[in-house]
């Protein structure tokens, strides 16, 4: 077809420009800002002052303790989300009638926005008037002072976050499930193999890259992680729950600080395209 | 004999039943946070605040949602916040559509850019909006976009393209290619084979795109808290709000939320199917 490549171009070219504009342009202002320093007073221009603001981030022990939180945070979601998650997929799996119903039923938190979600469980999690303490009284338990107290705030935060996410695993792994042929499920019944040896050595390794999706977005999410913490303690009690991307909006706009903000973005952007970059590398690792 | 028939069709049986084993607790705690919600949204005052508080539904009213769509000395009424979600949702949304399905369609049909514009844009998705705020909003100030209308359908329609590309890239590859040459020979040129042939094959993805690309941004909160909120605020942010005021606002925090949920669930409910295989392939491209 003649022209063809120009007419694409004509079609495309209006979202590549779209997309340098809050990919690139936001990426050379961040780089740029990292490296300077600015006045609280605008009038006065920012001035270069070389890897200062992160020689403060590393000395800074909000900044420290926001990473490592985040981190530990992660660590417990990945064990929860990825064994819950595929214990849900492999249970959906066996249901033949009525699996689409309950995936629909299943899918509702991750469609509910994750603000909305931390305000419900801030309710859920009420001391006097919340359902979770509610439900613990039936059994005898004493009121639990959540979100007011640590390590109730930062549990509370874990439950509402996997609440939130662990859908969405068990449904990327469901998915992964159904591409594995019955065949091969068959012939290594056939084989001998029991349930058990047949998830371990069979079902497992098939599932490989799907694990590696599900990770990575986790791990998206985990850098991402705001509106929940912000939602059901809003960094309390005193600082014990902020979280590495509420602390990034406390430097940038509760404190001004935007170089050294500025700063802190470009190692989460430098963090995600390492893992990227890895996830990229272990994916073709198993084409290949 | 037939003791033993029944009790290994009993033990059988049994063994089927595991999955539900599974099932039953996982839903049970997917859907109370939702039943508490829809509960605390139609309780009276005095049932919200009860100490231990009540599990079961007694003495329902509609005075949560009246409060909170007409508003009451608390709080200001909610159809202005989800009017501005919605205007925005809508507007926004078109716009990344016929920018984003262009772009699908000339990089799944043409093969324009190699490899390397595909992994690009795909790469977007590994960057969440808050690695981006400070520069955003820097830019946003610099240009008088922040707390505007069109500033913050524009963030979102560009943020948007990524998804409905990666959504749609798929549906361009499988689509014949036959049909539109066989147009193109027949004199239709590029604009008219790809409005009226290429379009209407990609309908279905496209409308699949429309729904993601709307509640991405019917959901968002962080783009709209800080390049916004003000003078133009969405339903995220305004929902916090409620519960800073002097008094404790559950009925209406669950009323606003409840309206404000609608939507997401309405569509993740029509989309489960599309949303297993979906979810599963577009990762791993």
């Amino acid at each position: 077809m003649r022209g063809s490549k120009r007419f694409a171009w004509t079609l495309a070219t209006p979202a590549i420009l779209g997309l340098i504009a809050v990919s690139i342009v936001p990426f050379i202002w961040m780089l740029i800002s990292a490296f300077q320093k600015f006045s609280p007073n605008p009038k006065i221009p920012a001035t270069f002052n070389g890897l200062d603001n992160l020689w403060a981030l590393f000395e800074d022990p909000q900044f420290v303790n926001s990473i490592g939180l985040t981190a530990f945070i992660g660590v417990i979601l990945f064990v929860i989300q990825l064994t819950m998650g595929f214990a849900i997929a492999w249970a959906l799996y066996h249901i033949r009638r009525g699996r689409a119903i309950i995936v629909s039923l299943i899918l509702i938190p991750t469609a509910i926005a994750p603000l909305i979600a931390g305000l419900a469980w801030w309710m859920l999690f009420s001391t006097k008037y919340g359902a979770v303490n509610s439900i613990l009284g039936m059994f005898g338990i004493d009121q639990v002072q959540w979100i007011v107290e640590m390590p109730w705030a930062l549990v509370a935060i874990i439950v509402a976050s996997v609440w939130h996410g662990t859908p969405f695993t068990a449904i990327i792994l469901l998915g992964g499930l159904t591409t594995i042929p019955p065949d091969v499920l068959d012939a290594s019944r056939v084989d001998g193999a029991s349930a058990r040896r047949q998830l371990l050595y069979v079902v497992l390794p098939l599932m490989k890259p799907f694990f590696l999706v599900a990770g990575l977005f986790l791990i998206i999410g985990l850098v991402g992680l705001f509106e929940m913490p912000q939602a059901i303690t809003q960094g309390g009690p005193g600082n014990e729950t902020v979280v590495q991307g509420m602390y990034l909006f406390k430097l940038a706009f509760n404190f001004y600080d935007l170089g050294r903000s500025s700063m802190m973005s470009l190692l989460l952007v430098i963090f995600l395209s390492i893992v990227g970059t890895l996830f990229y590398r272990l994916m073709n690792r198993k084409e290949a | 004999m037939s003791g033993t028939a029944t009790r290994y069709s009993v033990g059988y049986r049994i063994r089927q039943m595991w999955p539900w084993l599974i099932i039953g607790p996982v839903l049970a705690f997917c859907l109370f946070p939702v039943y508490w919600i829809i509960l605390t949204a139609f309780r009276p005052r005095t049932a919200i605040f009860q100490d231990p508080v009540s599990l079961l539904p007694r003495d329902l009213t509609l005075d949560n949602i009246k409060y909170v769509w007409f508003g009451s000395e608390n709080n200001e009424p909610v159809t202005h916040f989800l009017g501005t979600s919605l205007l925005v949702s809508i507007i926004a949304s078109i716009a990344a559509l016929i920018l984003g399905v262009s772009c699908a369609y000339a990089m799944g049909r043409f093969k324009i850019g190699g490899k390397f514009l595909p992994m690009w844009i795909l790469s977007f998705r590994y960057v969440p909006a808050i690695a981006l705020i400070v520069p955003l909003w820097m830019i946003g100030k610099r240009l008088r976009l922040l707390d505007t209308y069109q500033g913050l359908i524009l963030i979102y329609a560009l943020f948007s393209i990524p998804l409905i590309v990666w959504l749609l890239l798929g549906y361009v590859e499988a689509a014949p290619k036959e049909v539109e040459e066989a147009a193109y020979v027949d004199g239709a040129g590029h604009w008219r084979t790809y409005l009226f042939v290429a379009l209407p094959v990609l309908a279905p993805g496209i409308a699949i795109a429309a729904v993601f690309t709307f509640i991405g941004i019917w959901n968002e909160y962080v783009l709209a808290y800080q390049l916004a909120g003000n003078k133009v605020t969405t339903i995220t942010v305004y929902l916090p709000r409620l519960r800073t005021a002097i008094a404790l606002l559950f009925g209406e925090i669950a009323a606003a939320s409840l309206l404000a949920v609608i939507p997401g669930i309405f569509f993740a409910a029509i989309m489960q199917r599309f949303l297993v295989r979906g979810l599963a392939f577009g990762g791993l491209k």
